[in-house]
């Protein structure tokens, strides 16, 4: 039943797409993020599906669509010197049997996310793009809300669809993903063009949040607490009423203590004592060992590079005495971590200056459109939106290793393409203010434009 | 049962997003359309 539905759903996708050919770049999206061909048991899982959306995007953007505005804004040129860094430090890596995989993975990733605003050109699209993003998603932190709901949450033991623990089915990455998407829940509800407002939107909406508020404890990840006491602050530092906002978020969090599962505090104060928990301590000996390491090899490791740590560390056992404790090939746990360990000093740079550049590009489109007409207010609302959303994100990945995941190319790639919306209405307006009067026969001369 | 739910109702809302898309679309191609000319009753106009 599952599997005719998610083939149902596909068929209905590709057919929408003969129809308007940028949904095949959705439907890429949605095979990313959701992958049926793991959540189906027979029908899906034998066959290429991403692969075959791919090249169905790319061949659907080379025959139908305009391409007279082509460009590539900075984000893209950016992510072009990423895609080419990454090769080139997978070319020199250490471990080549295991680099080459993750390169697989990684520059689709990254690809796509370059080739996304070529086919997001207009309101419509970029709306419909955060569409697929939020439910693609919601696909995952609807069933995992949920279950927490029902007292299914666990550390390593919520079900999340599927058995695997990678991509966006990996607890500490759902969390902050979950979490971070959250904003443009909002921006969503308050200026798309599809639906209008009503009581069953906003229902939906709020049980969207929700369901993304509880993924953090149904999967009992630190990550997504810092995600959301960072979203929390800056959704404050937005809102009007900043004393009723503080009182009635501080209110819900002490007021929803009692309520939350033991097991979910325990952890989460292991924030402060992580001397005592063996996952914290881990992680910050192999940050340690990762400086060192990089200092060694300022052009990284290339992918997988964790492989070759072995660390010791202390910690403090159940009986109060500290013992030693010897692992190895320990990963990353950080986003950070992982470019500077993989990539170098070179790509730790070029992963900062991706996101940082995007950062200060959204703020000034939201500082340029703050007083801006009714028509362009959403340019403002979104802008201050993804900014909102890739700073949750980025607080998110210093704690698990998402250097590479889809969604954050697809958040640059969003990011990219409201630039290039933006520019593209600019250089007509300058153009139409500058053309010069024509003569028409049999009318005469008419104004500019 | 809640898999199912979860599945059921996100992509519910993906197909009525889609949906409504190509109806939005259709209408604004529809309004983009020029008039149509309508003929001239009583045959072609005098000079």
């Amino acid at each position: 039943m599952r599997d005719l539905m998610m083939i149902g759903f596909i068929l209905f996708l590709i057919g929408a797409a003969m129809a308007r050919p940028f949904l095949m770049s959705m439907a890429y999206i949605y095979v990313d993020l959701v992958s049926p061909q793991r959540i189906t048991y027979y029908l899906l899982s034998s066959i290429p599906f991403s692969m075959i959306m791919a090249a169905l995007a790319v061949l659907f953007f080379l025959i139908f669509e305009d391409k007279k505005n082509l460009r590539f804004g900075r984000l893209q040129v950016l992510m072009l010197i990423w895609m080419a860094w990454i090769t080139f430090t997978t070319i020199i890596s250490q471990l080549p049997e295991f680099a080459w995989i993750k390169w697989d993975s990684a520059w689709k990733s990254i690809a796509f996310g370059i080739f996304l605003p070529f086919v997001v050109t207009s309101r419509q699209r970029i709306e419909t793009t955060l569409y697929f993003l939020i439910l693609c998603v919601g696909v995952i932190t609807i069933t995992g809300g949920v279950k927490t709901l029902l007292g299914g949450g666990g550390y390593g033991t919520l079900n999340l669809l599927v058995e695997t623990n990678s991509g966006l089915y990996e607890s500490s990455t759902i969390s902050a993903v979950a979490v971070a998407i959250i904003p443009l829940i909002l921006y969503l509800y308050n200026h798309n063009t599809l639906f209008p407002k009503s009581k069953l939107l906003a229902l939906f909406a709020g049980g969207l949040i929700f369901a993304s508020l509880l993924i953090p404890i149904g999967t009992e990840a630190r990550t997504g607490l810092i995600c959301i006491a960072l979203l929390g602050g800056m959704l404050w530092l937005k809102s009007k009423r900043k004393l009723m906002m503080l009182v009635l978020l501080g209110g819900i969090a002490l007021g929803s203590i009692p309520f939350l599962p033991k097991s979910f505090t325990g952890r989460m104060s292991t924030i402060e004592t992580h001397s005592s928990d063996e996952s914290a301590s881990t992680r910050v000996a192999v940050w340690k060992w990762t400086l060192g390491f990089v200092a060694d090899h300022p052009l990284g490791g290339g992918f997988d590079a964790y492989r070759l740590n072995s660390i010791e560390y202390d910690m403090i056992g159940p009986d109060g005495r500290p013992k030693r404790v010897v692992d190895k090939a320990r990963a990353y746990h950080s986003s950070y971590f992982e470019t500077l360990g993989e990539h170098g000093y070179v790509g730790f740079a070029l992963y900062m200056t991706m996101q940082i550049v995007a950062l200060f590009q959204l703020r000034g489109l939201s500082r340029r459109f703050k007083a801006a007409a009714p028509e362009d207010a959403w340019i403002r609302d979104l802008a201050t939106a993804l900014f909102q959303t890739i700073l949750t994100y980025m607080a998110g990945s210093a704690f698990v290793g998402i250097a590479f995941q889809t969604t954050l190319y697809l958040l640059l790639a969003i990011a990219a393409a409201l630039a290039q919306f933006v520019y593209v209405r600019d250089a007509a307006e300058r153009k139409a203010m500058t053309a010069k009067p024509r003569f028409i026969p049999g009318v005469g001369v008419t104004a500019a434009g | 049962m809640v898999d199912a739910f979860a599945l059921a109702l996100s992509h519910g809302m993906l197909a009525l997003v889609i949906w409504r898309l190509l109806k939005v679309q259709k209408a604004a191609d529809e309004a983009a359309k020029p008039p149509r000319r309508m003929p001239i009753r009583g045959g072609r106009p005098r000079a």
